[in-house]
């Protein structure tokens, strides 16, 4: 079901941003985080889907999860902690160059 | 470094009412919160809302309002997009705001940070499609995007809530798929009469189900042997329903457990826990004024066990009232009188928790794998069987598998993998939870960069 429709915006009034993900223009709603952004236009991988891994997609929208790390303007963030912005660049993060520490 | 007299962690319901009891009766107060607007997770960006969502979401949620403004016509300094991610037990709060580190010496601490759904490990649950239920909650309230016939898996009271949000936005889900059995029923049929103090919850609960069966969502009651499918996304949904086997085509499925404490901050102060049979949960311990272990660190709200937001609004001014009183803000009888009245509201609140907590009660195999191929730490993609070899040899516990296995080393610090590997080991060596404990963890609680590292010396070399 991949190019199936997965999300809907509620809101009818057309998108009003322009953000990319991995160099290919998206449309965007002001207010929407990066993550919400990529579900709205059925990017449900944010990661791994080019690579031999199994693709990784977000899980909890909470910050709690991890699994949603990208780069924003080549800044490594979750995607449900941040809003869209205009012009945004946003791409995959490479696996062998993660950057957030956390205690373990 | 910058002195206050109470830092609150969590701008949910029970951090609003703590910071704001403190704060009307003169102490100062910041209230820190990773979100952009306060409100937690049931008031989530409440006063960023038009009508129209607000109203789809619900009373309950709208409630939420009065309280996120009157945080901000008060005294309170409410830091949003603040990070916490290192306490002391002597009271220094370390935190990042855009990209910057920061530090906060508190006399108090009340923590507030609220609950994480209870991880939910089925074979496929990694696929991308497969997220939580409260996930597609936040994304309607935060993002205003709605997932399209979905299948709503698990069990608890939330699950129903978010089918009829997404029912009142016009996306009902394809289906709900409930785990809870008839004897989930017969368990709990003995805990009603004591419930029934909160009966306003019932009629609201039945309300809730009256409205899907006149949408038409189909309800299976009593599933198990749930089974993500699909090759590398989630194409549907197999489960064994009444004996039989049955599977249904979707591209999303939002699976739902319950909530449990987030306890990553009690847990890296090093506070002492204890195992809560009945929330199939570790709850840090608290007195009844939500003192810890640790005398200045309070625990408010579902943090301190699950409790719903009412109560953890009223636990968090009951905080406050000690709080006020260790800092000689108020004497013992304003202390007492306050704290009277909201310890009664307290008791109707809490009426029927222990009915929820036996009628929605995740079944064993929602919590432990039965499939060894099942991944449990999703992180380091670590499965069941791994887990299993290791309990039945020599490993004594979790933190000696995290070690051997790396499971719960991942970013997510064991957030979704915890409790399954606790249960894990007790079930398969037959020792008590409390024997097996958790995970220790340590600071940072939250995935931060060495940017931010470094700009907090640099800011201890300027002071
Ligand atoms: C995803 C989800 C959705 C829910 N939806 C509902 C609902 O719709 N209706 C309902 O009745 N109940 C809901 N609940 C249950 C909810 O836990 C309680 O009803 C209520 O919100 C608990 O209040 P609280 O103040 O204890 O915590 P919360 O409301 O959870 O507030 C905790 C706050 O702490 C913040 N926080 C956590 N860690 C950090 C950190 N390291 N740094 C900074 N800030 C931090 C969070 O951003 C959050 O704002 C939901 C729970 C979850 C997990
Ligand atoms: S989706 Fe879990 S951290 Fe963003």
């Amino acid at each position: 079901m991949k190019n199936a429709l997965h999300f809907k915006r509620l809101s009818s009034d057309d998108p009003c941003l322009q953000i990319t993900w991995n160099g290919k223009p998206l449309d965007a709603v002001a207010g929407e985080t990066v993550a919400a952004c990529l579900l709205a236009n059925s990017v449900l991988a944010f990661q791994g889907e080019d690579l031999s891994d199994p693709p990784r997609g977000p899980f909890c929208m909470m910050g709690a999860c991890y699994t949603c790390r990208v780069l924003v303007n080549g800044v490594e963030q979750q995607a449900c902690m941040v809003e869209v912005k205009q012009d945004m660049h946003v791409s995959c993060v490479d696996p062998e160059k993660e950057i957030l520490h956390a205690g373990s | 470094m910058r002195e206050v007299d109470l830092a609150v962690l969590g701008a949910g319901p029970a951090g609003m009412r703590a910071a704001l009891t403190a704060a009307n009766s003169g102490a100062k107060v910041v209230l820190l919160d990773e979100q952009q607007v306060a409100g937690g997770q049931i008031y989530r960006e409440v006063n960023r809302q038009g009508v129209g969502r607000g109203a789809l979401l619900g009373r309950d949620y709208t409630h939420g309002l009065t309280w996120v403004k009157e945080v901000a016509a008060s005294n309170v300094e409410h830091l949003a997009e603040a990070t916490g991610w290192q306490i002391e037990n002597s009271g220094e709060i370390t935190f990042s705001r855009g990209g910057q580190a920061q530090q906060i010496a508190a006399k108090r601490i009340v923590l507030a940070t609220g609950a994480l759904e209870r991880a939910f490990p089925f074979p496929g649950w990694t696929m991308p499609g497969v997220i939580s239920a409260g996930a597609a909650q936040i994304l309607l309230k935060g993002s205003g995007i709605v997932p399209q016939k979905a299948v709503l898996v698990g069990s608890g009271p939330l699950l129903y809530l978010i089918a009829v949000q997404l029912l009142a936005a016009g996306s009902p889900p394809l289906a709900i798929l409930e785990t809870q059995s008839f004897e989930s029923y017969l368990r709990s049929a003995r805990l009603f009469p004591a419930a029934l103090k909160g009966w306003r919850y019932f009629v609201k609960g039945t309300q809730m189900l009256l409205n899907l069966k006149r949408a038409g969502v189909t309800r299976y009651t009593g599933v198990s042997e749930i089974a993500a499918v699909g090759e590398k996304y989630v194409e549907g949904i197999r489960f064994q329903f009444r004996g039989q086997k049955k599977q249904l085509a979707c591209g999303l499925i939002l699976g739902h457990q319950g909530v449990v404490p987030n306890v990553q901050f009690s847990r890296a102060l090093g506070l002492e826990h204890g195992w809560n049979d009945l929330q199939r949960s570790f709850t840090p311990r608290t007195d009844h004024w939500g003192r810890s272990s640790e005398e200045r660190v309070f625990i408010a709200g579902d943090g301190a066990g699950i409790v719903g937001a009412r109560a953890s609004a009223l636990q968090g001014e009951i905080c406050a009232l000690q709080v006020l009183h260790d800092l000689s803000f108020i004497n013992t009888a304003q202390r007492d009188n306050t704290a009277e009245s909201r310890r009664k509201e307290l008791a109707v609140e809490l009426a029927p928790r222990a009915l929820l907590d036996a009628l929605y009660r995740p079944p064993d195999w929602a919590v432990v794998p039965v499939c060894d191929d099942t991944i449990i730490c999703r992180c380091e993609r670590v499965k069941t069987g791994d887990l299993r070899n290791l309990a039945a040899g020599a490993c004594v516990g979790p933190n000696q598998a995290k070690a051997l296995s790396r499971a719960g080393m991942g970013s997510c610090q064991g957030r979704y993998c915890g409790l399954s590997v606790s249960e894990l080991f007790s079930k398969t060596n037959g020792r008590s939870l409390a024997e097996v404990g958790y995970y220790r963890l340590r600071s940072p609680v939250k995935g931060i960069t060495l940017g931010e590292l470094a700009s907090l010396a640099v800011g201890e070399a300027l002071e």
